[in-house]
């Protein structure tokens, strides 16, 4: 199957991070040249963290290694792109539990970073794209990673976001500059569509100063309300990836958050309004 | 100070003597790190360091990996401590001795609190265990789903009961009566005098005599037929006999005499014979249990290739070699040639089913 040449090895920079990427696949090829074009490293110098290989295992699947221990197995060969995606969060929120992570989008609006915790189906990653594309600093979109316990601050992970269904075709329609990787269809969420970030070189960590909890909810009027510190801590929780593993120090970091941090609840059906309101508290 | 070689694994190089950490390049550190956490020995590597006071030689990029790592178990390390405060409420009407990680956490050994221990087992008297199932099911505990060639296994054969699950803590339990299932003919270890040498821990668990905390491990790496994670398991055996023989010089002279007590010669032999090669500890000689030129030879052969695999795509055939052999004679240990015939032909059966009705597909996000 696997042809002697055919085999690409990249060094792709992940916000903290270095990946070793190694595929024999065009539509993983496809994706990194598309959304990554910005991070690839030649210096052959630079340190990575992991060695991930996707490779194609028959006609229609791809296979997963993570520094040579397959991980994922049979997955469509059409999920390429995705594929390089899962691996990349995989390794992050499996082993480096050095940062503080939470399921959160996280965008900077002009000094202030605000993060979005939400699970999936919640319009998060239409909200982010929407305000990436409308001049808001995307930090991440599905992983927020957290340095530092006196004073956290939030690194830039710069990697595409994840469109799913009916979003795409809205972030297409209103920002005509948006551009895509090649369409993903039936995963577990459906019709899927890799957005291209918008890449910053230097992009320093930065201190959390907003909590913005994010519903969308068809044909509800726009609003933007506060949270108690009580309630957003719990809120925050729910999204938490390693918070009970890091103990004292991740009970310290999520006060710290909250503490500094305005805490809202956003609920919202259209996209204008909504982002209306959070340029609204945040833009200065 | 030797040099690396290209075909050496950097790991056992390093485990062998952690000084020489301050001669690695880049990628060895690289290599370091992949192998360590392969081996579920990378928070073990950062306790190692940090115990040598040689923390500041390690670079930044292995640093974020090794301390992440040491945040992970200790993380399942107050999970164990917390554990076993729930088990002594629990099982308060049942005498329990907890065994492996979970016991290594117990008498407080210095390394437990950076080891990625999995499940918790105890070991119960064979009489207790149907009350004592039946108390943790009343308290929320819940049987893994299994089927009844595994079930009769597992009740009837082995040295254990089907493992149980608590469903909002998340631990796995092995309830076991014995050290070594119950049907081999070939080791016999006597479970009351193992019993006998336990003790208690200040907060009140009992666990096995330091002798028999060693010999346990020793029986647990060496007469199985699984060998998953040899270098993890033979560093534990290199902890304790560390951490016992300071404490008294005795130590290693009182774990010969306990073998033999036990019947525990062979693994207590072998397990000597792989802490000097392997691992380079000195002072653990002994003719106790001695194995036949030959079946030195080819245990040599295939313990040592288990103990330098590197993590890599293809399992190279001398590996794969190594890993048939062990396993052939670990059943054969484990099981009178009847019931290991039966065995065999019935794991061959549902290998069968499996392949025709195709592999389960599917994968995680």
């Amino acid at each position: 199957m696997l042809r002697m040449g055919s085999l690409s090895s990249t060094v792709l920079s992940v916000g903290p991070f270095g990946f070793e990427v190694e595929t024999d696949c065009a539509g993983v090829c496809r994706s990194i040249d598309c959304h990554y074009s910005n991070q690839i490293i030649t210096d052959p110098g630079f340190d990575v963290d992991f060695h991930i290989a996707i490779l194609r295992k028959g006609p229609d699947e791809l296979c997963i290694a993570i520094d040579h221990a397959p991980y994922f197995q049979c997955i469509p060969l059409a999920h390429s792109p995705l594929s390089l995606e899962w691996a990349i969060n995989y390794a992050v929120y499996q082993w480096m539990h050095r940062y503080l992570i939470f399921h959160s989008a996280a965008l900077k609006c002009d000094q202030t970073l605000v993060l979005f915790p939400a699970d999936s189906g919640s319009g998060k990653s239409t909200l982010s794209a929407s305000l990436m594309l409308s001049g808001w600093q995307l930090f991440s979109d599905e992983l927020a990673i957290i340095e530092g316990v006196d004073a956290p601050s939030v690194h830039c992970f710069a990697k595409p976001v994840n469109l799913k269904n009916g979003s795409v075709n809205i972030i297409a329609d209103k920002y005509p500059q948006a551009i895509f990787g090649d369409p993903i269809p039936a995963t577990d969420k459906g019709d899927v569509r890799l957005l291209k970030h918008k890449y910053i070189a230097e992009n320093p960590p930065a201190p959390v100063g907003g909590v913005v909890f994010v519903q969308w909810c068809s044909g509800a009027a726009a609003s933007l309300v506060e949270v108690s510190p009580k309630k957003a801590f719990e809120q925050l929780l729910e999204n938490a990836v390693n918070y009970t593993l890091r103990r004292e120090d991740g009970f310290k970091q999520v006060c710290q958050i909250i503490g500094t941090s305005k805490l809202f609840q956003l609920t919202y059906s259209d996209l204008d309004e909504g982002i209306a309101l959070l340029n609204a508290e945040f833009k200065r | 100070m030797p040099n690396l070689n290209a075909d050496q694994p950097v790991l056992l190089f390093v485990l062998n003597a952690p000084e020489r950490v301050a001669t690695l390049e880049q990628q060895q550190w690289r290599a370091l790190v992949c192998q360590a956490r392969a081996a579920k020995l990378l928070p073990y590597l950062g306790f190692l360091l940090r115990r040598l006071a040689l923390e500041e030689t390690i670079p930044r990029k292995a640093r974020d990996h090794i301390e992440s790592a040491m945040i992970g178990a200790s993380s399942i390390y107050h999970a164990i401590v917390w554990e076993l405060e729930c088990l002594t409420d629990e099982l308060r009407a049942t005498q329990w001795m907890v065994l492996k990680g979970g016991g290594y956490a117990a008498v407080g050994l210095p390394h437990a609190r950076y080891r990625e221990t999995g499940d918790v087992d105890l070991l119960l008297h064979r009489e207790a265990l149907p009350a004592a199932e039946i108390m943790l099911k009343m308290q929320g505990w819940q049987r893994k789903a299994m089927d009844a060639y595994d079930e009769h296994y597992y009740r009837v054969w082995s040295h254990e009961v089907p493992p149980l699950v608590h469903p909002s803590r998340g631990t796995v339990l092995d309830l076991h009566h014995d050290i070594y299932p119950v049907i081999s003919k070939r080791v016999r270890c006597d479970i009351d005098k193992f019993w006998l040498g336990g003790g208690r821990t200040a907060s009140g668990v009992l666990t096995a005599s330091p002798e028999d905390l060693f010999l346990h491990s020793a029986l647990h790496l060496f007469m199985q037929e699984e060998f998953a994670r040899p270098l993890r398991d033979l560093v534990d055996l290199k902890e304790i006999v560390e951490y016992y023989r300071g404490q008294d010089p005795a130590y290693f002279a009182n774990l010969e005499a306990r073998s033999l007590q036990l019947n525990l010669g062979r693994p207590f032999w072998l397990a000597a014979r792989y802490l000097r090669l392997v691992l380079g500890v000195e002072g653990v000689v002994t003719d106790t249990g001695r194995m036949s030129p030959l079946s030195q030879w080819l245990f040599d052969w295939c313990f040592l290739a288990l103990v330098n695999e590197l993590p890599m795509a293809k399992t190279p055939s001398r590996l794969k070699i190594a890993k048939l052999l062990l396993t052939v004679r670990g059943h054969w240990l484990k099981m009178p040639a009847g019931i290991l015939a039966g065995h065999i032909a019935h794991k061959m059966g549902s290998w069968l089913r499996d392949k025709w009705a195709g592999e389960a597909k599917g994968y995680r996000v």
